[in-house]
């Protein structure tokens, strides 16, 4: 009954296991085994402490991270739909990290960056939550996700065209595409203690996710605290996605492909599909990384766009299925 | 033993709209109180007031001697199981996950224990749900669904069922069914409040009926009392009278008063 789907996710969490390892072994320079078997010897294991295994961590803690948001943002909104890169949470997020960059405090005070773009986060989240609790309709919700959106690439745009340098406008550049090359060990640090205080805060969701299947009133009924629910939700997704977007950009779908995916197997029971999204956003972020080293481009796809290309038709034929649903 | 409801002074505006002006009212356990009026009377945020969901403007709802909006909620919700009206159920889970909702309020840190399977099991069992605890809820008939958003509600075994328009899109045969399961549960010494549009559903299975009007209440006494026909009038503005059917009382509307 409240069970967790535990055999699921230890199967997902093997799966991040094995991806990880073979995000550690590809790239531009093939590393031979005789490597990784004498570590610090040779001058190629410098890539693999500092390039390669910042990477994989952070594509699992950006993966999990998206994964997770994605899931609390259904659980929450009752709405498969939901996701912080359709709704422009993300966008937020980015326009919060490039306002750091573009005044220049970011420049002085690193944390900043991640501190503006989880700010930008939960404004997303927190203008959403509004729109949702005035009107119970799931077109004004989506409309409000979609005008956000809108307004923070815009705003990222225009800071774009008015980018003092090419350089700040390359930087800029990386936060609207999302690509998890050349992280460092610093952007790891950065990174992890925020998504896992974020992860923690909606984990504890499960219960409040579970008793919303029944409606808002139905919930109060049971006993949860909705106002304390929604506050736990901004700050949750905002740490998550804020923190993911300042160190990888933005990249879309993990939050909305994953829940999707796996809420047949856990009963569509939405606080059982926390967990579960949120190991299984950690294995697809790592397998899209995989994929964008191996595949033969002569410049490196960037991973937001190769998430957003596979994303955009499965987007579109869970609508498909939605309105046939509802017809 | 079951404490009564009791709300004392109780004002509520919604929107700039006084919704409920100074009702002062006390509801008793082992009966079902069915709270009527026409649409817009403040039926159901009576009934959210009372069931500590909604906290009121002014005055103050006591279960027993405690304050209810000042109650841990979980705490409120063991004894208070409250069943909205129609609501929607967002996923498509089993049968028995949902009526499991039910024991939410009882969840410790660990998740659900025997004794919450065991009320949840009882609770399928008494709404005779058993041999569909493994469907999808959203497949259901409105009636079977009615069933089972009632065996969550007593899957938390709760002193008190608040119930807000239970009947709307029910046939006849599937009101009867429900009409039993609370009225069994008052029998066993619980307390039923109930909103109703529907009149002869009242007559049925009401032990004392309030009517209320915009925002006051017109009458509140057993069944035959309260729905006087100067009260049907001013309700309702229809022209109607309780007349003696064959097996109980019925609504006889003669038309627009």
């Amino acid at each position: 009954m409240n069970k967790l789907p535990w055999r699921l996710i230890f199967g997902l969490g093997l799966g991040v296991l094995v991806l990880g390892i073979a995000s550690l072994s590809v790239g531009k320079v093939n590393i031979p085994l005789s490597v990784w078997l004498d570590p610090g010897h040779d001058p190629r294991w410098l890539i693999i402490m500092e390039l390669r295994i910042p990477r994989a961590i952070l594509g699992m803690a950006v993966g999990a991270a998206l994964g997770l948001s994605g899931a609390a943002m259904q659980g929450y909104t009752r709405n498969p739909l939901a996701d912080p890169g359709v709704l422009g949470v993300s966008s937020m997020a980015a326009l919060g990290a490039v306002a750091a960059l573009y005044s220049g405090i970011g420049y002085d005070l690193p944390f900043m960056v991640p501190a503006l773009a989880i700010a930008g986060a939960g404004i997303g989240m927190s203008v959403l939550l509004l729109l949702s609790g005035a009107s119970e309709s799931v077109l004004t919700f989506l409309l409000a996700g979609v005008i956000l959106n809108i307004m923070g690439g815009a705003a990222v745009a225009l800071a774009l065209s008015l980018a003092p340098s090419p350089w700040a406008a390359q930087e800029i550049i990386n936060w609207l595409m999302g690509a998890l090359v050349d992280r460092s060990r610093n952007d790891v640090g950065l990174a992890i203690p925020l998504i896992t205080i974020g992860a923690m805060v909606l984990l504890g969701l499960g219960r409040a996710m579970d008793a919303l299947t029944l409606g808002e009133e139905g919930a109060r009924g049971l006993g949860v605290n909705l106002v304390r629910t929604r506050l736990l939700l901004v700050l949750g997704v905002g740490l998550c996605t804020g923190a993911s977007v300042a160190v990888t950009g933005v990249i879309g779908f993990v939050g909305l492909v994953v829940p999707h995916l796996l809420r047949p197997l856990v009963g569509n029971r939405p606080g059982a599909l926390l967990l579960p999204s949120m190991v299984a956003g950690s294995a697809l972020v790592l397998a899209a990384d995989i994929l964008v080293r191996v595949a033969p481009t002569t410049v490196e796809l960037k991973l937001g766009v190769a998430m957003s290309a596979i994303g955009g038709p499965f987007f579109l034929a869970l609508l498909l299925r939605l309105r046939r649903r509802m017809a | 033993m079951t404490n009564t409801i009791h709300a004392q002074n109780l004002s509520k505006s919604l929107d700039g709209h006084q919704i409920l002006s100074d009702l002062n009212v006390t509801l008793f356990p082992g009966q079902v109180t069915a709270i009527l009026g026409p649409n817009g009377a403040g039926k159901s945020t009576l009934l959210r007031c009372l069931g500590g969901l909604i906290a009121p403007d002014q005055g103050q709802v006591f279960l027993g001697d405690d304050d209810c909006t000042k109650m841990d909620p979980p705490q409120r919700a063991r004894t208070i199981g409250f069943l909205p009206q129609t609501p929607d159920i967002a996923w498509a889970v089993d049968v028995t996950t949902l009526v499991g909702l039910g024991r939410i309020p009882y969840l410790g840190a660990f998740g659900a224990s025997d004794i919450d399977h065991l009320a949840t099991h009882n609770a399928i069992e008494r709404c005779g749900l058993r041999d569909m605890a493994t469907r999808d809820v959203t497949t259901l008939s409105g009636g079977e669904r009615a069933r089972v958003l009632i065996a969550r509600v007593l899957a938390g075994q709760p002193q008190w069922m608040l119930v807000d328009e239970p009947m709307g899109g029910l046939d006849p045969g599937h009101r009867l069914d429900v009409i039993d399961l609370f009225c069994d549960f008052a029998r066993a010494g619980g307390g039923v409040i109930i909103t109703l549009h529907d009149l002869d559903s009242a007559l049925r299975m009401a032990d004392r009926i309030i009517v209320l009007s915009a925002g006051e209440i017109i009458a509140d006494d057993k069944p035959l009392g309260a729905l006087t026909p100067s009260v049907l009038s001013h309700a309702y503005g229809i022209s109607a009278q309780v007349i003696a059917g064959p097996s109980g009382p019925i609504i006889d509307i003669m038309g627009r008063s």
